[in-house]
């Protein structure tokens, strides 16, 4: 389940690193269903999880207009301007508001 | 209500993804004030026990909060877990792993794991690892970011060698002010502002700022930054980086967006829609109590006497003392054994349980510097440095 390769070994005072190589949980890419879940997918779920958007208590339109501009402008994420319209939909009508992993984006 | 998780089974309802995944996960209620509650409890993270998944790409678990009742050092398996990118590099050969010190030094070096081992004498002390952002998902009115509990905190005994003797080896010039720290995590966006932090050069020459590559005697898990870490007691998580491979001298302060726009303290009393209010970057811990004995919600007997313990932390200095904080008075508790001021203190106090139906137990921390945990939190637009006298409500029958 976890692979832990061991190989080479640095050796000093008593400490030893041991080269490790370990999987990460793989991302299930999971949405619940709502308006502008496509675009969300498209265009938030390349750099986190869908849980940074679903674990957000119900932040105003204003709140999440800036997390969004943040993303782009900070992040440089390569976010469709026409999408975000519908970005802005899911996350005020969707996010928040619902259990995380009620159904999967197929 | 932090600690009212009730911990249920999930699997109805779940995709077919879902389903294969349920057997190994967990759902648990987190008791945020207005939620949204549903977080994974998953043991799938590499050398990793049971965490609390706030995010699962790039990682951000959090430690289950009853772990904190079974010592003052939180088991490495258990350890929070905080990063900002999802480029973290999942193989690390220790042969090859190169640690960079250039800048305003005299001496620019490339020291493999080995020189880093002999750069110095070895030293080691307690301390905690608290995220800035620890307790963010209780503040009111809630703000964005990582909707962590009271769990984003853990305490290790970390091993390494000082910063300033790595430091030296470089040799520093007269004009350094500032020394900027970096780790081989990345963003996935080429232009995204790579993840660095930045010190005074006084701080980074203390005794106890050091490169750790021990925790708790081992290796550190790959999730909490091996092979080093920086660690500078009493200042917040976001200064220690995990996979520390670049160590920059600067001789003027830092403008890059860690340090210059993000974990920034408005340095005067702010409410929510605020704006162009004086910040500073966020630096030192402060004192924080925790009951760990009772979650919110048990059931006590009343007419006894109730024994009751929990943790404590003084934040930059060590722990002087303890109260229990009741409806019409305190009493102060029996501290233990001393593991190092930076570290936990374990407490333990007893109090009576009368005849009332619902009794509420809070506990304040005095630092050793005379600051105290205050009875109402400041709000801040970043949800940090959450440091309130926390209550649990126990039900009396």
């Amino acid at each position: 389940m976890l692979p832990l390769l061991l190989t080479a070994c640095a050796l000093s005072s008593g400490f030893a690193f041991r080269s490790t190589s370990v999987t990460l949980p793989q991302d299930p890419m999971t949405l619940p269903q709502g308006p502008g879940m496509d675009e969300v997918a498209t265009n938030c779920l390349a750099c986190h999880s869908s849980a940074m958007i679903l674990t957000q208590p119900r932040l105003t339109r204003k709140e999440w207009e800036s997390e969004v501009a943040k993303m782009a402008k900070v992040y440089k994420a390569p976010i469709d301007a026409n999408a975000v319209p519908h970005i802005m939909d899911y996350l005020l009508t969707t996010s928040g508001r619902i259990k995380p992993l009620v159904k999967t984006v197929p | 209500m932090d600690f009212n998780r009730r911990t249920l089974v999930a699997g109805a309802g779940l995709g077919i993804a879902g389903r294969a995944l349920a057997a190994a996960k967990r759902t648990i209620d987190f008791g945020l004030p207005g939620g949204p509650n549903s977080r994974l409890l998953d043991p799938r993270f590499p050398q990793k026990g049971d965490m609390i998944v706030q995010r699962l790409r790039p990682p951000l678990l959090e430690t289950p909060f009853e772990v904190f009742d079974n010592g003052v050092f939180t088991p490495n398996d258990r350890h929070f877990v905080r990063w900002h990118y999802s480029d973290i590099p999942t193989s690390i050969d220790v042969a090859g792993y190169r640690v960079a010190i250039h800048g305003a030094v005299k001496a620019p070096q490339s020291l493999s794991l080995g020189e880093v081992l002999k750069a110095g004498h070895h030293v080691e002390f307690a301390a905690v690892n608290q995220c800035a952002g620890n307790g963010r998902g209780l503040f009111e009115p809630r703000v964005a970011g990582a909707q962590w509990a009271n769990g984003a905190m853990s305490n290790a005994k970390w091993r390494g060698v000082r910063l300033r003797d790595l430091l030296d080896k470089a040799g520093v010039g007269a004009d350094a002010k500032f020394v900027r720290v970096k780790g081989l995590d990345n963003a996935l966006v080429d232009d995204a502002p790579h993840f660095a932090k930045s010190i005074p050069i006084d701080v980074a020459r203390r005794d106890k700022t050091i490169v750790a590559f021990a925790m708790n005697g081992q290796a550190m898990p790959l999730l909490n930054g091996f092979p080093l870490r920086l660690i500078i007691p009493g200042w917040f998580s976001t200064y220690w980086v995990k996979m520390l491979s670049d160590i920059e001298v600067l001789t003027a302060p830092d403008d890059n967006f860690w340090m210059a726009t993000a974990y920034r303290m408005p340095t005067l009393a702010v409410k929510p829609g605020d704006k162009g209010f004086p910040t500073v970057p966020i630096t030192t811990m402060l004192p924080r109590s925790f009951i760990t004995s009772h979650v919110d919600g048990t059931t006590v007997k009343s007419g006894e006497q109730l024994t009751i313990r929990g943790i404590a932390m003084g934040g930059d200095a060590g722990v002087a003392k303890v109260e229990i904080v009741g409806r019409d008075r305190s009493v102060l508790a029996l501290l233990e054994k001393d593991e190092g001021s930076f570290g936990f203190r374990r407490w333990s106090a007893t109090v009576f349980t009368g005849r009332e139906s619902i009794i509420s137990l809070g506990t304040r921390c005095t630092n050793t510097s005379g600051v105290t945990q205050p009875d109402v939190q400041p709000w801040n637009p970043g949800g940090y440095a959450r440091n309130v006298v926390e209550y649990i409500a126990l039900r009396v029958a």
